[in-house]
């Protein structure tokens, strides 16, 4: 597949070249829909927010050096406008601190387990714990969400993720542990209700 | 980390993926701990499962968002808004 990272490509985008605006969004289209599916929006709000994110880049093109991918510039514009949805939605992100403290209450002074973990331990997962997953990760926030997005299915860098979410690395493991003791408690509370 | 971790500590660890980024003597305390810890074993496996069903989920349907009708919507709409 051809990329746009090509310096010859992004001039004939700037020069407003016949053809390089739709190749721009024919090519990218598809994984800025993926993310925002799995920021949590419909289908129709994926779409329009990739419009919303081609066109904020067109109008502002000249900023866009090529430094960084551009999937990954374009990503960041998708993430802030999804924020500003949200915030126009009063949809504010919960910054999850009092799953961590939760968490902490299942140690002693020690450091070891005075609440140890209970739900499925088995090797294998199956159908049903991939099921019980997926519905718990719908509890997390759009940053956590976005930040598994990129690791996981756009493969991205834990320094690009940083630059997409404009947070720093320690901001970054602090997100990702809080989504990952929410996933696993939300695990273990469902499992065991099932059983 | 000088001696063994405690299980707040492998736990940290675990679920900020830092474990594979640690220092191999820390990395060796580590899986050490969890051989002679069955509450950090299972929570090291219930980590290891979230990751791949994230994965799983997440990666599932790559072909799902290949929409050439989604694109040629809105190239139409930016062209003539």
């Amino acid at each position: 597949m051809a990329h746009f990272d090509t310096e010859t490509e992004l001039a004939a985008l700037k020069q407003r070249q016949n053809g390089a605006m739709e190749k721009l969004i024919r090519e990218h289209t598809p994984a800025l829909l993926a993310a925002g599916f799995a920021m949590g929006f419909s289908q129709a709000d994926a779409e329009e927010l990739a419009q919303e994110t081609f066109s904020a880049f067109l109008e502002a093109l000249e900023r866009f050096e090529g430094h960084s991918q551009l999937k990954t510039y374009l990503f960041g514009i998708l993430y802030n406008k999804a924020a500003d949805w949200r915030r126009k939605r009063r949809k504010e992100e919960s910054l999850d601190a009092s799953v961590e403290e939760e968490f902490e209450k299942r140690f002693n002074a020690a450091g070891m387990w005075s609440a140890p973990p209970k739900g499925p331990e088995e090797l294998a997962l199956n159908a049903e714990m991939q099921a019980l997953i997926e519905q718990c990760a719908q509890g997390l926030s759009a940053s956590q969400r976005t930040a598994f997005f990129l690791k996981e299915a756009e493969g991205e860098s834990a320094e690009e993720i940083c630059n997409v979410l404009g947070v720093s690395y320690t901001n970054l493991r602090v997100l990702m542990y809080r989504a990952r003791i929410k996933l696993r408690e939300c695990l273990e509370r469902n499992w065991e209700k099932r059983s | 980390m000088m001696g063994m971790p405690s299980c707040r500590e492998v736990t940290r660890m675990l679920a900020e993926e830092e474990f594979q980024k640690a220092p191999r003597r820390a990395r060796w305390m580590v899986r050490l701990h969890l051989a002679m810890c069955r509450h950090c074993s299972r929570f090291a496996r219930q980590m290891g499962f979230i990751s791949r069903a994230l994965k799983t989920a997440l990666t599932r349907h790559p072909t799902e968002f290949n929409r050439p009708d989604i694109a040629e919507r809105i190239i139409a709409r930016l062209k003539h808004p």
